[in-house]
């Protein structure tokens, strides 16, 4: 369930980009130690957005009093819903200088979806519940994709010739430049790359054990 | 003094018996002070490492307290909102209400490129740069930071939290101050004294605040030792005058700073129970030392007074008073010490009178010899007159004349008179001693018989001399003169005993057996230890003197002094020997 919107927001790209000679990029991120890394998400700079991104839509839900997808990359314009699947109300909000929002506490009926233009990390958070961390991470390039939980992802349909691929993960240490590699995209076929990025400390707060099992996912 | 030794006596019974209890509690003092001390010291300590722990609890809880109500304000939405959406000035109104409300002294909110962004000790300060950019990295690393810093040369304990939302987007420093205020505080929970100081490697201790009285600050830094961490953590320090344990309780480090408290409890409200305790001890050693004195010297009057009296008795004896007795009414050793000192007295006054006695004996008998010396001097010149008498009695009697028949019994009688003062004189001779003893083998009667005339003219004419002759007696060695004068003074004793008149019979018979036969050359010692019973035996063929006799004489004068006196020569055999003595 964690692939779906992933896959919708994939499927939403490939529909917009329809290259003629398109290779396909896949990358490998771990940590300083060597683990794979999670929900890195990982794009090709200088990639040309594709005119007339109004319909462009993704979601991030609030399940089990978390943000599912935890993070959430989009490319600037799209228009993103926050359902709640729980039974307990939310208060989601962002002070992040790219977007700062709050959708008040309370609500029975679906919000009108945000809509994201600035480029930039949207860090969400629940002000009912301090542990909530999400990320909206919001490109300008359409040719991105985020990690599994084997650190490994891909993105296909990238137009040959050469590219700089970068990194950024919630946790990333220093400047997201200086992940930057570059990468040479064949007409067709593979082209590997591998990111081993420094980790800062966690700054999630520890979830209270209580409330967690009434709604097993 | 006699008197005074005895007190002496009793005093050193009564020393002796203080001295030993003097000892015996005087070790139990020092021992018991002993214990006291190293109690109330060991108290010090103990309170002193209870205080530091409860002085570290207090400081920790303090800053979890602070943390505490800082990691809320990081939570409050309201707060987070204000620094999201607003200006400097409601960050800084909202900081100042928070702190309010947790009673914290400082709170600063720092961006995250470190940046002040509100301070409540300088509400003008925007936009610079916060000093303690370490702390922030510490709390960027760690999550939080906790240390002390100098603001305005005053120190603070702080702690950094993030302010999330919900990654940090902000720092709050949150801070209370060090103080006198804190100090005494922290006083009232842990019952001593707490000073803060910092600590400078290269210079003194400085504290900075204190629950020490002012003037006692002063003299404190100059009293630290330098190297603060390196001594032991717990040690005497003299304030002003005052002893301090101290024990060194360390903070942390503000920049390059050390920080730490002493916590310091007084040795004299320590030891205010000891000095209690030890006035208490030495009261109860002082009265007790009291009744001891008194039941000491009950004892001691106990035991030297019946002394006394015995000593009082004897040097009573010493002065004479023989009747003087001892009087100690004890079934003990001094009881009996008391009889014996009266039964000694007795004996020496009996031995005394005695003495006296034989001492009145001697001299009468000085006299007697004397008497004795004379009467044989006119004897010997009467003897020589008496022999020209006798001469010219013969001669007249040649000269008559067959006629003067008339004449020559008158010259007859004069003869026979002459020849009984011859006799007399002989007598008298014998009775001075001139002569010299000659004992002879002798017939008793025949003596007796020859001086019965001069008897009856010795006892007088109130007496009636029977002459009582014994039958069948043996012969006797005797000298004759002194047998003679042995009759004599047992005749004239019996005269003295007799005033009123009456019979004198000297008898003489031959009575029991001697004793000691085997050994004859002791009898007459033997004799004059035993004189009663001395008998003859017969078949005792031994001659010689005849002791019972002599011994019955002897017991005689021993018993009566004044017949002793007449039979003087017989008891003293040198004496008697030693007749031509002069
Ligand atoms: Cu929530």
């Amino acid at each position: 369930m964690l692939v779906r919107p992933l896959l919708l927001a994939a499927v939403v790209v490939t529909q917009l980009v329809t290259p003629v000679a398109a290779g396909r990029v896949e990358v490998r991120v771990a940590d300083d130690r060597g683990d794979p890394l999670e929900d890195a998400v990982v794009f090709l700079a200088g990639g040309t957005p594709p005119p007339g991104r109004s319909g462009l839509r993704a979601v991030m839900s609030q399940r089990d009093r978390e943000f599912v997808p935890r993070v959430l990359p989009i490319l600037a314009g799209t228009a993103v819903s926050f359902p709640d699947h729980d039974d307990v109300r939310h208060h989601v909000y962002s002070f992040s200088p790219a977007h700062k929002f709050e959708l008040a506490t309370g609500r029975r009926q679906p919000d009108a979806p945000i809509v994201f233009d600035t480029p930039g990390v949207v860090v969400l958070g629940c002000s009912i519940h301090d542990w909530m961390l999400g990320y909206v991470y919001v490109l300008t390039t359409p040719q991105f994709t985020k990690t599994g939980a084997d650190g490994r992802a891909r993105i296909d349909g990238v137009p040959a010739g050469p590219w700089r691929a970068r990194v950024w993960h919630p946790r990333l240490r220093g400047a997201e430049s200086a992940t930057t590699q570059a990468v040479a995209v064949p007409a067709s076929g593979t082209v590997s790359a591998v990111f081993t990025i420094a980790l800062t400390r966690e700054w999630r707060l520890p979830r209270p054990f209580i409330g967690r099992s009434e709604r097993a996912p | 003094m006699p008197s005074f030794r005895f007190r002496s006596f009793r005093l050193r019974i009564v020393v002796l018996f203080l001295a030993l209890l003097v000892l015996v509690e005087g070790i139990a003092f020092l021992v018991v002070d002993a214990a006291h001390r190293q109690a109330a010291w060991t108290q010090i300590d103990d309170e002193l490492l209870v205080a530091s722990r409860v002085f570290n609890r207090l400081i920790s809880a303090r800053i979890d307290q602070l943390s505490g109500a800082a990691r809320l304000l990081s939570g409050d939405f309201a707060f987070k909102s204000a620094y999201a959406m607003t200006d400097g000035d409601t960050v800084l109104s909202a900081l100042q209400n928070q702190q309010a409300r947790i009673r914290a002294d400082v709170m600063v909110l720092v961006s995250t490129a470190r940046r002040v962004v509100a301070d409540t000790l300088h509400p003008r300060l925007r936009d610079a740069l916060f000093p303690f950019v370490n702390l922030i990295q510490e709390a960027e690393d760690n999550g939080q930071a906790i240390s002390i810093v100098f603001v305005d040369r005053r120190p603070y304990q702080v702690v950094v939290v993030p302010l999330l939302a919900p990654l940090p987007v902000a720092w709050i420093v949150m801070g209370f101050l060090i103080d006198d205020t804190l100090a005494h505080e922290l006083q009232r929970l842990t019952h001593v004294h707490v000073t803060f100081v910092t600590v400078d490697p290269p210079g003194a201790p400085t504290p900075f605040a204190s629950t020490l009285p002012p003037a006692l600050r002063a003299p404190l830094a100059a009293a630290l030792p330098r190297s603060l961490g390196a001594s032991p953590l717990t040690f005497p320090l003299s304030v002003g005058g005052r002893e301090l344990v101290s024990h060194f309780a360390g903070l942390g480090r503000a920049e390059d700073v050390g920080v730490a408290a002493i916590l310091q409890s007084p040795v004299d409200e320590a030891f205010a129970p000891v000095y209690r305790l030890r006035i208490r001890l030495a009261a109860l050693f002082v009265s007790s030392l009291l009744v001891s004195f008194v039941v000491g010297a009950r004892i001691a009057r106990s035991v030297s007074r019946p002394v006394e009296t015995l000593v009082q008795g004897v040097h009573e004896i010493e002065r004479g008073h023989y009747a003087h007795r001892v009087v100690v009414a004890q079934p003990d050793e001094l009881g009996e010490l008391a009889a014996a000192v009266n039964h000694m007295a007795v004996q020496i006054a009996e031995r005394e009178e005695a003495l006296l006695l034989s001492e009145e004996q001697l001299r009468q008998a000085q006299k007697m010899e004397a008497i004795g010396r004379l009467a044989g001097g006119i004897a010997h010149d009467f003897n020589n007159l008496l022999t020209v008498i006798t001469g010219h009695n013969e001669l007249l009697r040649a000269e008559l004349g067959p006629e003067a028949a008339g004449v020559r019994a008158h010259v007859d009688a004069v003869e026979t008179t002459v020849d009984r003062a011859v006799t007399l004189v002989r007598q008298l001779l014998a009775f001075s001693r001139k002569q010299v003893l000659q004992p002879r083998v002798l017939d008793l009667n025949e003596i007796v018989t020859n001086i019965s005339t001069m008897l009856r003219r010795l006892i007088g004419e109130d007496i009636d001399l029977v002459m009582a002759v014994g039958a069948g007696l043996w012969p006797v060695k005797v000298d004759p003169g002194q047998f003679e004068q042995v009759i004599v003074n047992l005749a004239v004793n019996a005269r003295d005993a007799m005033p009123g008149g009456g019979p004198v019979a000297p008898a003489h018979r031959q009575r029991g057996a001697l004793r000691g036969r085997r050994a004859p050359g002791r009898r007459l010692s033997r004799a004059r230890r035993a004189p009663r019973g001395d008998r003859h035996r017969r078949g005792d063929e031994r001659g010689g003197p005849r002791p019972p006799l002599r011994a019955v004489l002897h017991d005689q004068g021993a018993r009566a002094g004044h017949r002793a006196r007449a039979v003087h020569g017989l008891r003293d055999p040198e004496a008697a020997r030693g007749g031509h003595r002069r």
